[in-house]
């Protein structure tokens, strides 16, 4: 195989594998994560056979919590890479190729999507909504960060819709909406694929920072994110805590961004913009 | 073609102004309808006679119209009032040019190193390409920018503040300090308290400028102008540096316009960790307060400094690529 077709199947292996953990975890390990073991005396043990990671400072079952927070993190990179990516790339589609007129409005949304720092947004958001049970925190995460994929859906398709064979499918009859879904989506495949890719990756890692701010997934669900900001203050006392969640968290976003990068170097249009 | 540039640039400008006007608008009018107050927190529980509360909303320009408040706001605006900020108990402008140094400079030595980092980085690997050196520099860099920055920021806190206790483990001063301690030594303060905010912030920057460059480098690398440049017997450095970097500059370029907001209040969390008084606490603290005209005022200065990032780069990146120079 080829280098990018190597690293490609190993990042594609270790997601494949966090899937599987997050999927079956509670099957092979069926212990309720918010079960409280013996609140007085098995608080923050030590990784032992019966609580391979050890428990937390509420006596709870981490690996429990840490496989709860595989289900809760993948589907929410997932569920907010999903809404980004229709979003994105409907806008993407419309301004490049539906008239000049609706190309200034959405090129102007994008411009002041751009403008404002993301989280800001986010805080902004969650301050106003109140706390959101973690799907509508992700349907936010992806409302929220579709710009930049957005733009680079823009100038692609811009490109080849003024190409020959754009001109061509247009000669023999073909209107917007069939240019858009049989000739210039095929040719973005990639670059979508990546720019979802990091998408996912990007909503996990943000929602850590949320968490971190105390605005991410409300307790007591557990998410990658949340688990490491409930460990930190134990970090040094208890380094399992945070050590456990954060080693998947970053994992997860390791294999994520390589995989984006295997994309594109097999892509022939060169590096997908990451969003800042 | 001298004016191009310049053309460039106020016409980036132009358009970047009208994105900040609609930033502002959006905003005030989501302001609207999200629930709150323009007093915040700071009467709640207090008791406080309603017609006192309805005084200063009426002097706040509250109880008005939507469209006039934003008309209002903008014209206000224009003149550089940005609107009082209760919780701070001064003007939104005020508190904006007490927290912006902080931030600007955190931010300004953060980027440098950081893109100083990035780029040495990525030099390291392009020279090293296919080899284990390569991969490890790659790894690692991967590593860093996948970890929330809230970790690597942390790490650094446990490990050179509370371990090692080398550096201070958050602030931007010693209050301590007297006012009549000399330069020197409020210098040395300030700096140690420097330290860890600037490096976590510039170990994410060089992450993410490294993985970018390398790649640049190495596609520059296998250009025809660089056989050419070998042809003509020029040496492996200078073919690097003047050649091969000078092409894969536009990127990298780009990414520093991006990276210019980081002066104005992308480095949230950064700031929350070090308890840094910038920009990014200034904007966490009217939220927390519920302070809408300082909140307001954060992302609007927020969204000019993109902008502003975003014209400098889109120049600089004309003038920087000798293939778009014209």
């Amino acid at each position: 195989m080829r280098p990018p077709a190597r690293g490609a199947a190993i990042a594609l292996g270790v997601l494949a594998l966090l899937g599987v953990v997050a999927v079956l975890g509670p099957v092979a390990w069926p212990v309720d994560p918010d079960h409280v073991f013996d609140a007085p005396m098995l608080v923050s043990a030590s990784p032992s056979v019966a609580h391979p990671l050890g428990t937390d400072p509420a006596s709870r079952d981490v690996l429990a919590r840490l496989i709860a927070g595989a289900r809760v993190s993948l589907s929410f990179g997932l569920l907010a890479a999903v809404v980004a990516l229709g979003l994105g790339t409907l806008a993407g589609l419309a301004a490049a190729l539906a008239g000049p007129r609706t190309d200034r409005v959405i090129g102007a949304l994008i411009d002041v999507g751009l403008a404002v720092p993301r989280l800001l947004v986010l805080i902004v958001l969650t301050a106003a909504l109140g706390r959101l049970p973690w799907a509508w925190l992700a349907v936010t995460m992806g409302v929220t960060g579709w710009f930049g994929l957005a733009r680079q859906v823009r100038s692609r398709a811009r490109a080849l819709a003024a190409g020959d064979f754009a001109r061509a499918a247009r000669a023999l009859g073909a209107g917007t909406r069939r240019l858009a879904l049989r000739h210039v989506l095929p040719n973005i495949a990639g670059t979508l694929s990546a720019a979802a890719v990091l998408a996912f990756a990007h909503a996990i890692t943000l929602e850590a920072a949320l968490s971190f701010i105390g605005q991410g997934v409300p307790i007591p669900v557990a998410s990658w994110g949340g688990l490491i900001s409930d460990g930190r203050a134990q970090l040094w006392t208890s380094p399992w805590l945070a050590l456990a969640p954060t080693l998947a968290l970053v994992t997860c976003v390791v294999a994520a961004g390589a995989l984006a990068d295997a994309i594109e170097r097999a892509s022939p249009w060169g590096r997908v913009e990451s969003a800042p | 073609m001298r004016g191009a540039p310049l053309r460039r640039f106020l016409a980036a400008l132009a358009r970047g102004l009208g994105v900040v006007l609609l930033v502002a608008v959006a905003s005030l009018v989501l302001m609207h309808f999200a629930p709150g107050d323009p007093l915040g927190t700071t009467l709640e529980g207090a008791n406080v006679p309603p017609d006192v509360i309805a005084a200063w909303r009426a002097r706040m320009g509250a109880d008005q119209p939507l469209p006039l408040q934003v008309g209002r706001w903008l014209g206000a605006a224009a003149t550089g009032d940005l609107g009082y900020s209760v919780s701070m108990h001064m003007s939104v402008a005020r508190a904006i040019r007490t927290a912006l140094p902080y931030t600007a400079l955190l931010g300004l030595v953060a980027i440098v190193l950081g893109f100083a980092g990035g780029i040495a980085l990525a030099f390291a690997q392009a020279r090293a390409r296919g080899r284990a050196l390569d991969r490890w520099l790659g790894g690692g860099a991967l590593a860093v920018w996948a970890a929330p920055e809230f970790v690597v920021g942390l790490v650094l806190v446990e490990l050179f503040a509370v371990r090692l206790g080398w550096f201070p483990s958050g602030g931007a001063m010693d209050v301590t300090l007297g006012g009549d301690a000399p330069a020197g030594v409020v210098f040395a303060d300030r700096l140690r308290h420097l330290v860890l905010p600037a490096v976590t912030m510039a170990l994410v920057i060089a992450a993410q400028v490294g993985r970018h460059q390398r790649v640049a480098l190495v596609e520059a690398w296998r250009e025809p102008f660089i056989r050419a440049a070998r042809a003509r017997g020029l040496r492996e450095r200078a073919l690097w540096v003047h050649h091969a970097w000078r092409a894969a500059l536009g990127p990298t370029i780009a990414l520093a316009g991006l990276s210019l907001p980081l002066l104005a209040g992308g480095a949230f969390v950064i700031e929350r960790i070090f308890n840094w008084p910038g920009m990014g606490s200034l904007a966490f603290q009217a939220l927390a307060d519920r302070d809408p005209h300082l909140a307001l005022g954060c992302v609007v200065a927020g969204a000019t400094l993109v902008v502003l990032g975003g014209a400098l780069a889109d120049v600089a990146q004309a003038a920087f690529d000798p293939r778009r120079a014209t």
